[in-house]
């Protein structure tokens, strides 16, 4: 009985077996993941799509990933290499074998476990190493970016091994598949109440207080936001804007993000410790197939106990206006696992396990110790305090008639140093607003607030005298304690008082700085031009002037800012911002709380858009102006009823002010451009007017000649929806609206004296152009917004770059006389020419003086040539 | 080589196995019998490793062997319920095994799965469960352990294949000095086989005895009288289980064996035979503590 051969390496071979067993899973995700790569390569390089910056293309596509449930398909595939490698345990036969091979059952376990591991770490490593060679090929290699693809490939490799991991032990602890997914399951539904648990209820309990602590670091791995990436508190360039300290207003799209590693590291410590588990739970395992989980009464008591009590928090959880009907039917559902168990353990009553969980129920949901809490710190020993509303929750059922409102994302402050916003909900980040107060009188104001919070009680659905949305507010105490309050429903009453935010001193410094720093203002006059001067509504038709990616990016700033994401300004919804005519803030309007867009303004507005004359809608001058209106809207938002928009398309055709610009227009025309190209007609519909001229033809959509009284709004946009801006301009015969104006106290405000210009210059406008770009523009539009449209470009291109001709003049009574003769941009220009007007200031103001105002005398005097 | 001493084995209330003690030792071949369910499998995993023992001691060469790589290595289990991987042939197994015995040799699975007539390279999933049943003997004779473990390996072999098995084993023990255990309930299998058996009868083993042991101590004989000697005498004698066939007797000795054939001789016989006890004789003496009247389940 001699050996003929040394000892073979069983652990080396059980891994590469392993590695090499598991490669068809593998593959369900490398193939697709690769593809995805190469598509967004050649997509980008071949097509000649401007480029994007390094690795914004790894934001967006991660953000779009998860929306699409990237995440959960990646933790099942993850769930699969489990059941892959340890699935031999589930099958007895399976199970006669490898448990008998010359292996120790230790190094059965790890190199099983580490062979499925790297199969994991192969695949993602793989997809990302091509992704990274891509992205470096397309646009440079750079330090930052590189952290961003670490931190996104650390991080999902990282939340793909913990679903691997637990699934591991689920399997090693199951006697069989049923019980493994059961397992699995409960794993699954205790996260969330986990991280109710340690975010709050033992957080409290351990430290005294919520938040600020390792566990809430731990917390956020176990969340249910485990989905996402923001589990690791992520968040992008662009969110800076919610910072603090707003120190920088960068409204890159896709910006880079800055990782937050506690949560990864805490979820390789539990990877760790829940492997190292697992290892010991296998070396144990006593039959192949053990049916562990329902053999052993005090596992399966333990088992069901804990199921009952997660299921009960996670409820909790889910629906935290729920808490005391939520603690109530978790302690039913443990209840009915008890006696579940009960009835299966030999009719015995697991009284330990009963008394545990009664304990165990009313400390974390009974106790209500995640939730209200009815004090309100005392002023003295307040230093600061955070305020984070999340509106996310506005539903049809709220009086405040939120109905048309997306209920979107939450958000979680974090007080680990770095604001945490829910970046994986990007789209969805309108309801956001994050803020401290550290003055006396803010402080005040948040007291008074939470005092209000206090009085209104439990309320457990929404009334005609409720608002919903969530609250949160965190005070720092003077010894270094956070006290966390989060209220779900308020009065109205209180949601009036908390709109009124803007007249807190840090609300008011915000609101300023959103609004008119350097950074808005250039941002917003560079990108956005003057506002248009028609009732805007669907672009086709009247120029939409949102319908622009400037004005997503001002939109962006609009609402990201704390102040109008306060107000839920990204929803459309309760605020319009005034500005003068050279788009400069002036004040805030707050419309009624009740209604969307019936309101006093609004009415006042509407009327007066209806009952202006052509002239006076779309062929004003300067002077006639006195402002303008600036109104974010969303998808759903109701803006114009389409009668008035049909209306004023008739209005507009039979008028002799439209007819002499647009001939006049052709008169002046400059360029050859027109003449030589046929097609260039084509592109937009006319219909012969006379023997020698053209006249364009307003085209209505069949679907909204079908119902004329259809409320127009639906606009469609490329991408996420609802980041607009209709804008409306104010002349001076809006008799309504000015009178409105006055009763608010706005219209002085409005009629202060303006800047004067330093320079201007034209550009030629197209007959029928949409929100009116200049070529400059558009290659900005390009650098900050990867999505832009290669083809509007190219269309765009190509009808504007040759006809740009003016150079800058700084005469000021040239500039004077372009000024007044201009006008806010009107939705579709119907032929004439852009002014480019700039301030001392650096701000740029983009205004359109139809054809028929610009006399040859002044196109010589801006050294324009016919 | 191998010493089972005081093994328990319970699942949920049952007491599989209770003191089991067994001793196998080197270049024999060691028959597990018993009833269905009388814990032959059980006590066969856990030597193999698949199952831990809830109490007792197993040590394989002097070593316990739970968990015991370097004795895992050593010992080849064949279980009862067939296993091969998904879509595999015989020489990817030989593959698998390999890596986990450092005496597997390639030469002994090739010129074994010659002789049994299996393709090597063919799916696995495409043999009869007799070949099946084959290739996993191939497997573990090819893994060269000292100490074969068999789960009912003979079930579903034609009788040449049976036959052919038997040379095999022999011959492997005999070239290898090594071991093996099969269990079965089929004894006739077994017969001409084992050098050693152990019955296991309830949950532990009520006979370990080698069968040269056993042949000289139970036996049954075969007796003519020239005057007719009647059952009580008989019994008296110390004789059971008295049959005739005319003149020639046949009975078991039912407990002193030399005091009973003393007796016997006083009787005076013309024909006094002892014959040896066939396995199965012994199996069902063993276990005879139940008996039936099926008279009475059907009246």
């Amino acid at each position: 009985m001699t050996s003929k051969k040394s000892s073979p390496d069983v652990f080396r071979f059980t891994f590469k077996d392993t590695v090499k067993g598991n490669i068809p899973i593998s593959l369900i995700v490398f193939i697709p993941a690769v593809f995805k790569v190469f598509f967004e390569f050649f997509e980008g390089v071949l097509l000649n799509d401007p480029p994007v910056k390094w690795f914004s293309g790894a934001y967006v596509y991660e953000v779009a990933d998860i929306h699409e449930g990237y995440f959960a398909v990646m933790i099942l595939w993850s769930c699969l290499f489990a059941l892959k490698t340890f699935g031999f345990l589930s099958k007895k036969k399976d199970c006669n074998v490898y448990l008998s091979l010359g292996i120790s059952r230790n190094k059965l376990f790890y190199s099983k476990y580490l062979g499925g591991a790297v199969g994991i770490l192969g695949t993602i490593g793989a997809y990302y190493a091509l992704d990274l060679l891509f992205h470096w090929l397309e646009n440079g290699l750079m330090t930052e970016g590189f952290i961003v693809w670490a931190f996104y490939f650390i991080s999902t490799l990282v939340t793909c091994l913990a679903a691997y991991t637990v699934a591991v032990y689920a399997f090693v602890n199951a006697g069989n598949i049923v019980e493994g997914i059961v397992f699995t399951f409960f794993f699954g539904i205790f996260w969330p109440a986990f991280n109710v648990t340690l975010n709050q209820a033992m957080s409290v309990l351990v430290y005294g207080n919520a938040y600020g602590t390792r566990l809430y670091a731990a917390s956020k791995f176990f969340s249910s936001d485990v989905w996402y990436l923001d589990i690791f508190g992520s968040y992008t360039e662009q969110l800076k804007f919610y910072t603090r300290d707003l120190t920088k207003v960068n409204v890159y799209y896709n910006g880079f993000t800055t990782p937050d590693w506690s949560g990864v590291i805490f979820a390789v410590f539990a990877i760790i410790v829940i492997t190292y588990i697992s290892g010991r739970m296998f070396r144990k395992r006593t039959s192949e197939i053990c049916g562990f989980v329902f053999r052993s009464k005090n596992l399966y008591k333990t088992f069901f106990m804990l199921l009952g009590i997660c299921m009960g928090l996670s409820l909790m959880a889910a629906f935290p206006m729920y808490r005391i009907a939520a603690a109530a039917t978790s302690v039913l559902i443990a209840l009915i696992f008890v006696f579940v168990s009960w009835l299966i353990c030999d009719r015995r009553v697991p009284v330990k396990a009963t008394v545990a969980l009664a304990v165990l129920s009313v400390v974390f949901v009974g106790g209500c110790l995640v939730g209200y809490g009815d004090d309100v710190p005392e002023k003295s020993k307040v230093k600061a305090v955070d305020i984070a509303t999340d509106f996310s929750y506005l539903q049809d059922a709220d009086p405040c008639q939120y109905s048309r409102l997306s209920s979107f994302g939450s958000v979680s402050p974090s007080y680990l140093g770095k604001t945490s916003v829910n970046v994986s909900r990007r789209y969805n980040r309108d309801n956001f607003y994050y803020v401290t107060l550290t003055t006396d009188k803010d402080i005040d104001w948040v007291l008074d607030l939470h005092s209000n919070l206090i009085n209104d009680g439990y309320r457990w659905y929404p009334d005609e005298n409720t608002a919903r949305g969530g609250i949160t507010i965190s005070y720092l105490m003077d010894d270094g304690s956070v006290i966390v309050r989060n209220y779900d429903y308020m009065s109205i009453e209180t949601y009036k008082k908390l709109l009124g935010f803007d007249k807190t001193e840090k609300g008011s410094a915000l609101l300023n700085y959103a609004l008119t720093s350097d950074d808005s203002i250039k941002l917003i006059n560079k990108n956005v031009g003057p506002v248009n001067s028609v009732e805007g509504s669907n672009h086709y038709y009247f120029g939409f002037f949102g319908y622009s990616e400037y004005v997503e990016n001002v939109a962006s700033i609009m609402m990201n800012d704390p102040v109008s994401h306060y107000y839920g300004f990204g929803e459309a919804s309760t605020v319009a911002v005034l500005a003068d005519k050279d788009l400069s803030y002036v004040g805030m309007i707050e419309k009624a709380e009740k209604s969307l867009w019936v309101n006093e303004f609004f009415n006042a507005m509407f009327t007066d858009i209806k009952n202006q004359t052509v002239e006076q809608k779309h062929f004003h001058s300067a002077e006639d102006e006195i402002g303008a209106v600036l109104v974010p809207l969303n998808a759903t938002s109701e803006i114009v009823p389409y009668s008035i928009i049909l209306e004023d398309y008739e209005k507009l055709e039979k008028s002799d002010a439209f007819y002499g610009n647009f001939h006049a227009y052709y008169e002046k025309r400059m360029d050859e451009y027109y003449q030589e190209e046929d097609e260039y007609y084509d592109d937009y519909e006319y219909e012969e007017y006379s023997d020698v001229e053209y006249y364009p033809t307003v085209e209505a959509d069949p679907d909204y000649e079908k119902d004329p009284e259809r409320i127009v709004g639906n606009i469609v946009k490329k991408g996420n929806s609802g980041e607009f801006f209709y804008t409306y301009v104010i002349t001076k015969d809006m008799t309504d609206t000015i009178e409105y104006l006055k009763k608010i106290g706005l219209y002085d405000e409005l009629m202060k004296a303006e800047e004067q210009p330093v320079s201007v210059n034209i550009d030629k406008a197209e007959v029928v152009l949409e929100p009116f770009y200049t070529p400059d523009d558009k290659i900005q539009t390009m650098a900050i917004n990867p999505n832009f449209s290669t083809y509007d470009y190219e269309a765009y291109s190509e009808y504007m770059v040759d006809i740009f001709t003016s150079a800058p003049i700084t005469d000021s009574a040239v500039i004077a006389e372009v000024y007044s003769k201009s006008q806010m941009y009107s939705g579709k220009v119907y032929g004439g020419y852009i002014a480019e007007f700039f301030y001392a200031d650096g701000k740029q103001v983009s205004r359109f003086v139809p054809a028929s105002a610009m006399t040859d005398e002044l196109l010589a005097k801006m050294n324009v040539a016919d | 080589m191998l010493e089972v001493k005081n093994v328990n084995k319970t699942f949920g209330k049952k007491n599989v196995l209770k003191d089991v003690n067994l001793k196998v030792e080197k270049m024999s071949i060691h028959g597990l019998i018993g009833y269905n369910g009388a814990g032959k499998t059980t006590l066969l995993k856990i030597i193999a490793g698949v199952y831990a023992k809830d109490s007792g001691e197993i040590n394989f060469c002097g070593e316990p062997l739970w968990d015991n790589e370097k004795m895992k290595q050593k010992i080849f289990y064949v279980p009862d319920d067939i296993y091969f991987r998904t879509a595999t042939t015989m020489k990817k197994m030989a593959k698998f095994y390999e890596g986990y015995y450092p005496n597997f040799d390639m030469n002994t699975f090739n010129k074994l799965s010659e002789i049994f007539g299996l393709n090597v390279n063919a799916k696995v999933n495409g043999f009869s469960k007799g070949m099946q049943r084959q290739a996993e003997l191939i497997l573990g004779l090819s893994a060269k352990p000292d100490l074969l473990l068999l789960d009912e390996s003979f079930d579903g072999l034609d009788p040449a294949k049976r036959h052919l098995t038997k040379d095999i084993l022999l011959e492997y023990m005999a070239e290898r000095n090594a071991s093996v255990i099969i269990s079965s309930h089929n004894l006739r299998e077994l017969t001409d086989m084992c050098d050693h058996l152990a019955l296991m009868n309830g949950n532990k083993i009520s006979l370990d005895v080698s069968v040269q042991e056993i042949s000289e101590q139970r036996f049954k004989v075969r007796l003519a009288f020239k005057e007719d000697v009647s059952d009580d005498e008989l019994t008296l004698a110390g004789l059971t289980n008295i049959e005739r066939d005319g003149k020639i007797i046949t009975a078991k000795i039912n407990s002193n064996a030399e005091e009973t054939i003393k007796s016997i001789e006083l009787l005076q016989p013309v024909l006094f035979e002892k014959i040896p006890l066939t396995l199965e004789e012994i199996f069902l003496e063993e276990m005879e503590d139940k008996s039936y009247d099926l008279k009475e389940i059907f009246s």
